[in-house]
Formats: structure tokens, sequence, C-alpha cells
């Protein structure tokens, strides 16, 4: 579903991406784990548009996407670290905003955002304006209009900042759901225990490089090994 | 975004653009300045004293834009910006809060006018030969002190308006004071008019270089418009203690001004910034509902475009400073038509004279379309915002998007060119009425997306104030390219509409066969401009976000 190619990003003399490769399978949820500076990010924003690839190539469903941009965008789900949005528009109004850029129809897209109000949780708010919300509000207005269009591909920065516990189990609950019915999910995250819950596959990135692409089975089978918990095996990784 | 990585080369390039820019603006400011002055004393004859009036007048309009200006950038870097929330958490004295928000305003808003201004005048102490001790009395101790005042009374103003808006309600205050300033407007024009005034100072032709104090109605002596120019026209005159009179009253109302303002800003900012929540809370209440609804109507227009035009439509009904900056340049604009068709019948039967009006006319249109232009269409791009994430990320097409945000402003400013162009020049022959109308529709697109364009190269993602993204370095920038393509246009002008009035005032006939032409010539010119900042504002938007 997703193939990174020799993926390379250079800021003047700065790689911030190095020659990555990847393929991530239809309905795996991989979690895109590194520490502060890896390149998480960077890649993410490569992927959904936001930067201009400096070498390499990015196949979204076998579509590239710097030939095809529109058709791979129409299939992603993007869901920022930042939930920034419209501060002058209502939350319900930023996600007909969302339905209306992915030209979903009108009544559709009703059925669409009644069923996302129900999922999220989000409708005692929904009329308020955005710029009244508080942080967790925001990610949950984003997650649900990252939703709305069914995308298959859905890219995630760090899905939890900001979010309550009782968000954070819905957002996990969403999440595991959507992959079930056969959405490809890349997660880039810092919270480990949310890997190990729901992630099928884990990819380590450090200094702009992949160092480990495994399975989340044999990710647990490395802890058994080292004798550790997640964090102190993802810190003894990134240091090796 | 801007990266924080790919600052060399367009940095450079940007330093070296805005220094070039800046130096061609003040050489063409202070030639023009010389040129024109050169021209009303020397070919038109007008006088000294008509001169230095009519410089009152511009610099009462002036004194008001920076007045205005200053009310509602205050509202937003005052009560509405993230900013000020952050300072009020830690421990600084609100009265330290107002005073540096004051400074911050005044200085972000008045910094392209303070350097036009100090070209123009370099411009005439060159021309009258002044020392550059005059010069520098002329500036720090006559322009400086005007520009504050205008300021700090802006800040007095909406101190008071905040204060009465919790008992009376926002919206009610803002049209009592417009009502307000429509009549002073109103009365100043009335009382100032410049044809009254032509031709009285003219009944005593030659001798119309002195002073004529009767001439100047007592409420005027208490502007200081007035204060300054008169102090001009002493300084030229050689009559220093006339001169400092007018200097010592313009410092003074700055200084009390500035007191006023830091007294009440002591007084009342604290408070007055915590209940302007309250203030927007019930305003909000009130709006509730209005716009419940709009997204989920049905629209003719493909989802894509309706979707983009309401988001635009909301976001910019919903941004006070949008509206009031709007609704104040509408009232502007309003009142240059009103006042303008008195002015077009000054000098009927000399040709050289009607020819510098109407074209002062034609240029006052294309000011009032650029104008209109950088404050709201240069900051389309930046008023994006972070949140343009969500447009950057979907499958639009770049042209679809860019051409909806565009076409609103387009019409509007057209339309409003084309009322221009009638309205302020209806008293001329339809022939003339019919050139204005066709070069302003041929510079108009240009200006439109000239500051499109720069507006995109310059996009501040991160600024959320439309009126600081409108005052920023690059829309400074943007305004002085404007100001250096007028002065190109006057120059190419000037020549074919002079010869018109001529065989129109000596033989009556319309030969608007050169005056087609330059039409043309401009249209094209124009049509070069859109593309090149069209292809600036694509060639911005694919940098990394």
């Amino acid at each position: 579903m997703l193939k990174l190619i020799n993926l390379s990003k250079t800021f003047g003399e700065f790689t911030a991406v190095d020659n990555l490769n990847l393929q991530i399978n239809r309905g795996d949820l991989f979690g895109f784990l590194g520490p502060n500076g890896a390149g998480k990010t960077t890649t993410i924003k490569m992927i959904t548009g936001l930067y201009n690839i400096s070498k390499g190539s990015i196949l979204v469903d076998d579509i590239d996407i710097s030939g095809n941009p529109i058709i791979s965008k129409n299939k992603i789900g993007y869901i920022p670290d930042q939930p920034f949005l419209y501060d002058k528009l209502t939350g319900k109004e930023f996600l007909y905003f969302s339905g209306g850029l992915y030209q979903i129809a009108k009544k559709e897209l009703k059925d669409k955002i009644d069923h996302l109000i129900d999922l999220l949780k989000i409708g005692d708010w929904l009329d308020k304006r955005t710029e009244d919300y508080s942080q967790g509000m925001r990610q949950r207005i984003t997650i649900a209009s990252a939703f709305l269009h069914d995308p298959e591909l859905i890219i995630i920065d760090e899905p939890m900042v900001g979010l309550d516990p009782q968000s954070a189990v819905i957002v996990k609950q969403v999440l595991k759901q959507k992959a079930r019915e056969g959405c490809t999910i890349f997660m880039s995250t810092h919270s480990l225990n949310v890997v190990e819950e729901i992630c099928n596959r884990v990819g380590i990135i450090n200094y702009g490089k992949l160092i480990y692409d495994v399975s989340i089975d044999e990710l647990k089978q490395m802890q058994k090994e080292h004798n550790h918990n997640i964090e102190e095996l993802f810190i003894a990784l990134t240091q090796s | 975004m801007h990266s924080d990585f790919d600052f060399t080369p367009r940095l450079l390039l940007r330093k070296t653009g805005n220094i070039v820019v800046y130096g061609l603006f003040s050489a063409g400011a202070f030639f023009f300045t010389k040129n024109l002055i050169d021209y009303l004393l020397v070919t038109q004859h007008i006088g000294q004293f008509l001169m230095h009036e009519f410089i009152s007048i511009i610099l009462f309009m002036f004194f008001m834009a920076v007045h205005v200006g200053n009310i509602v950038v205050s509202y937003s870097t005052m009560f509405k910006s993230e900013e000020v929330h952050f300072l009020f958490t830690k421990p600084i004295k609100p009265s330290v809060i107002f005073s540096i928000k004051f400074l911050d305003n005044f200085f972000y808003s008045s910094t392209t006018l303070i350097l036009i201004l100090i070209s123009v005048f370099a411009g005439y102490a060159v021309y009258f030969d002044l020392s550059v001790s005059s010069y520098f009395i002329i500036l720090f101790l006559n322009i400086i002190p005007f520009l504050i005042s205008a300021g700090a009374l802006g800040v007095i103003i909406l101190l008071i308006i905040m204060k009465l808006a919790v008992k009376f309600g926002l919206r009610n205050i803002f049209i009592g004071l417009g009502m307000l300033y429509l009549s002073f407007l109103i009365s100043f024009f009335q009382i100032t008019s410049p044809v009254d005034l032509v031709n009285e100072v003219f009944k005593y032709y030659p001798d119309i270089n002195r002073y004529f104090t009767d001439l100047i109605p007592p409420f005027i002596k208490y502007l200081p418009n007035h204060w300054l120019s008169d102090s001009l026209f002493w300084i030229v005159n050689g009559n220093l203690n006339q001169a400092w009179q007018q200097i010592i009253l313009q410092i003074s109302f700055a200084i009390i001004l500035v007191f006023i303002a830091l007294f009440l800003g002591k007084r009342w900012y604290y408070s007055v910034w915590l209940t302007s929540f309250k203030t927007v809370q019930i305003k909000r209440k009130k709006e509730k509902g209005i716009s419940k609804n709009i997204f989920g109507n049905e629209s003719f227009l493909k989802p894509q475009i309706e979707t983009v035009f309401k988001k635009d439509w909301l976001t910019f009904v919903r941004e006070p400073s949008q509206v009031i900056h709007f609704s104040v340049l509408m009232f502007l604009i309003l009142l240059f038509i009103s006042s303008v068709s008195s002015v077009v019948l000054i000098g009927k039967y000399n040709y050289y004279l009607q020819c510098i009006v109407y074209t002062t006319v034609f240029l006052f249109n294309v000011l009032l379309i650029s104008t209109l232009s950088l404050r709201f269409v240069y900051p389309i791009i930046s008023m994006e915002g972070i949140a343009f994430w969500k447009i950057k990320t979907s499958p639009i097409q770049i042209h679809k998007y860019l051409w909806t945000r565009l076409m609103p402003y387009i019409l509007l400013i057209f339309i409003i060119s084309q009322l221009l162009s009638i309205f302020s020049n209806y008293q001329y022959s339809i022939q003339l009425v019919i050139i204005s109308a066709l070069i302003n529709a041929a510079i108009a697109p240009g200006i439109i997306f000239l500051n499109f364009g720069m507006g995109a190269y310059f996009a501040d993602y991160r600024e959320k104030n439309p009126i600081r993204i409108a005052s920023s370095q690059g829309a400074s920038i943007t305004f002085m390219i404007v100001l250096l393509f007028l002065v190109i246009l006057i120059a190419f002008t000037f020549k074919p509409f002079l010869v018109y009035f001529e065989n129109y005032v000596k033989y009556m006939t319309h030969n608007i066969q050169a005056l087609l032409e330059i039409s043309v010539y401009i249209a094209i010119a124009s049509l070069a401009v859109s593309l090149f900042s069209y292809r600036i504002v694509l060639k911005s938007l694919k940098r990394d976000f």
C-alpha cells in the first residue's frame, strides 16, 4: 500500500531522511518510532505532500505521489502532530469543509459526520468555534476529518499528544477497528506502550536512517532476549 | 511554514530586493515631490499659501489613516493577541504591557508612512533649499509628533470603545463612532472646500504667495495637520518665530495625548482586557445560528469551490479587523467620491490645471485599488495560517484553489475600480470617463495579482492578524513597487492627457486615439505582471510547509 524507495530529504547541508526504503502492506498498523529529530515528521510530511522530496520516490497503492498527487491524496487521510484548525470555523463547519475538499456528496457527508460524532464522542462542542477548543478537542476533530473520505492509508503524526485518557482509549479503538477493516495505518509516535498495544509492525528511524523494521512479535522476542521493557529496548536500539 | 534551513540564498535575495526597492522608491518620491512643487509653483503659479493648504488637506487624510489604522491594529494586538495572554501570566505590570504594545503598534503600522514622508520631505527641503537642521526640525519635531498624536488618539479612542462596549455592546459603539467620524469628515471637507479656497486665493492674483489668515477657517486652526503645514510655510519663508509656535503646539499636543493614553492604559487596560472576553462571548451568542448550516446548504457550485468559498466567507466575516477595516475603507471611498466631484471643477478653462486635477483624481483611484489589494489580497495566503495543511494535503488542484480564493476579490475590486472611475469623473466628458474606466480595468488585475504574488512569496503563516500582515516588510515593499508603477504610469499617460485637454479646451475636440493606445500598452504590462505574479504564487506554494 505504501512504498518508500530510496527516499531522502536534505535541508541545505543537513540530511534529515537518508535513503529510506520501506514497504507497508494493506491492513498493516505500522508504528514509526525514533528519537526527536530522527526524521519521522519529515518522512510523514513528504508522504502527505507538505515537503518536497529531495531524492527517491513514494508510491501509494503503486501510484507515484509526485506524478499523481491528486489521485494519491484521495487515498490518504492525514492527522498532523499539531492539530491546527481554522479558528473562526466551528468543529462541524471544519468537518463539512474537509468533506467538501474530498468532494463527498452532501447527504453522504452528513451521515458520515453523524457517525464520527458518535464514534469520537465530539457532539457536545461541535457547534463552538475551534478557537475555543482544548488541544484534545482539536485533535479529535482532526482525526474525524481524516476519516471522512474513507482513506485507504492513514498517516498519523503523534496521535496521542494532548488527549485525555478517555480520548486516547477511543482513538486506539478506532485505529484498531480501521486496521481490521483493511485500512493501512502509518503512525509516528513516542508512546511506546501504544505501539506495543495496537501495532503489528514497527520501524525505528535514527539520524534519518531506518535501523529496524520488525513485526511486533519480533520486537517482543527481542525484549525477552535482552530482558528489557520496551522503553529500555528502544533506548538501547537507538543508542547502539 | 518556512524551514529553518533554507535561509541563505532566499534571504539574501530578499534583503537585496528590499534595499533596491526602498532605494528606488525613495529616489522616486524625492524627485516626484521636487518636480511636483516646481510644477505647482513655477508652471501653475498656485502660490505658496495654496500649496501649503493642499499639504494640510493631504496631512489630514494621513492623520485619519494612521489614527483609524491604529484603532484597528491596537484592537488586535492589545485585546486579541496570544502574546498578551502570555504576558499577563508573567509578573509584568499591565501598564508596561500596554506601553510596549502601544509603541509596537505605532512603529509597526507607521514605518512605511514614515519612510514615505522622509523621502517626500527631503524633496521638499531640497526644493526650497532648506538647511539640514531645518529638515531635521521638520522630520523630528513636526512629522514624528504629528504621527504620534494620530497613534495615541487611536489608542485612547479604542480604550473608550472597549470600556463602553461592555455596557452598550461593541456593535452599537462602532455604529455610533462611525456616525461621529462621518459627520466630522463631512464637516471638514465642507469647511475646507478646495474649490472655494482656490477661487478665494485667486481673487488676489498675482499676490498669492503671502499668508491669508482670514481664509483659514477658525476650526481648522486647532488641527495638527494645520500646525504642521503652517510651520512648513513659515520655515520656508524664514519666519522661525511663527514656525516654532506651531511646532510647540504640535509637540505639546503629542505629549498630552501620549500621557492621556498611558494614564488611561494604566487605569483601564487590564480591567477592559478582562471584560473584552465577556463582550466577545455576548457577540458570539448573538451570532449563533446565523451561519449554522452554511456548509450543509446545497449549492450550484462544485463541492471543492463551494467549500473553499464558504470557508473564506466565514473566516472573513468572523474576523472583526477584516470587517471593520473593510467598512472603513468603503466609507473612505464613498467620502472620496462625494468630495472629488467638486474638485474636478477646478481650473475649468486652464487645460494644464484640468489635466493635473484629472490625473490626480485618476492616481487616487488607482491608489485606492492598491490599498484595497494590499489590505485584503496581500494577506490571503498568510491568512490560511498553519491550518493550511488541510488544503495542502487534500486532493484539490492548486489552480482551482487559487482562483476560488482570488475571484471574489478580483470581482469586488474590479467593480469598485469601475464605480470609482465613473463617479469621480462624471463631470468630465464621456470619453474621459471611458478612458479612466478602461485604464483602471487594465491596471486592476496587475495590482491585484502583484499583491497576491508578493503575499504568497512573503507568506507568514504564524501571523494571525491581517493588518499586521498587510503592514509587514513584504507588504511595504509591495506597496512601494505599486507606487513606483504609478509614477511610471503617470510619466507615460500625462502627455497624452495633456494633449487631449489642450485640444478639448482650445478646439472642443475629443481625440482619444493616443489615450486608447496607452490603455492597450497598460493592459499588456498589467497582463505580464499578472502572469509573473501568478508564477510566484505557484512557486511559493511549492515550498516546504
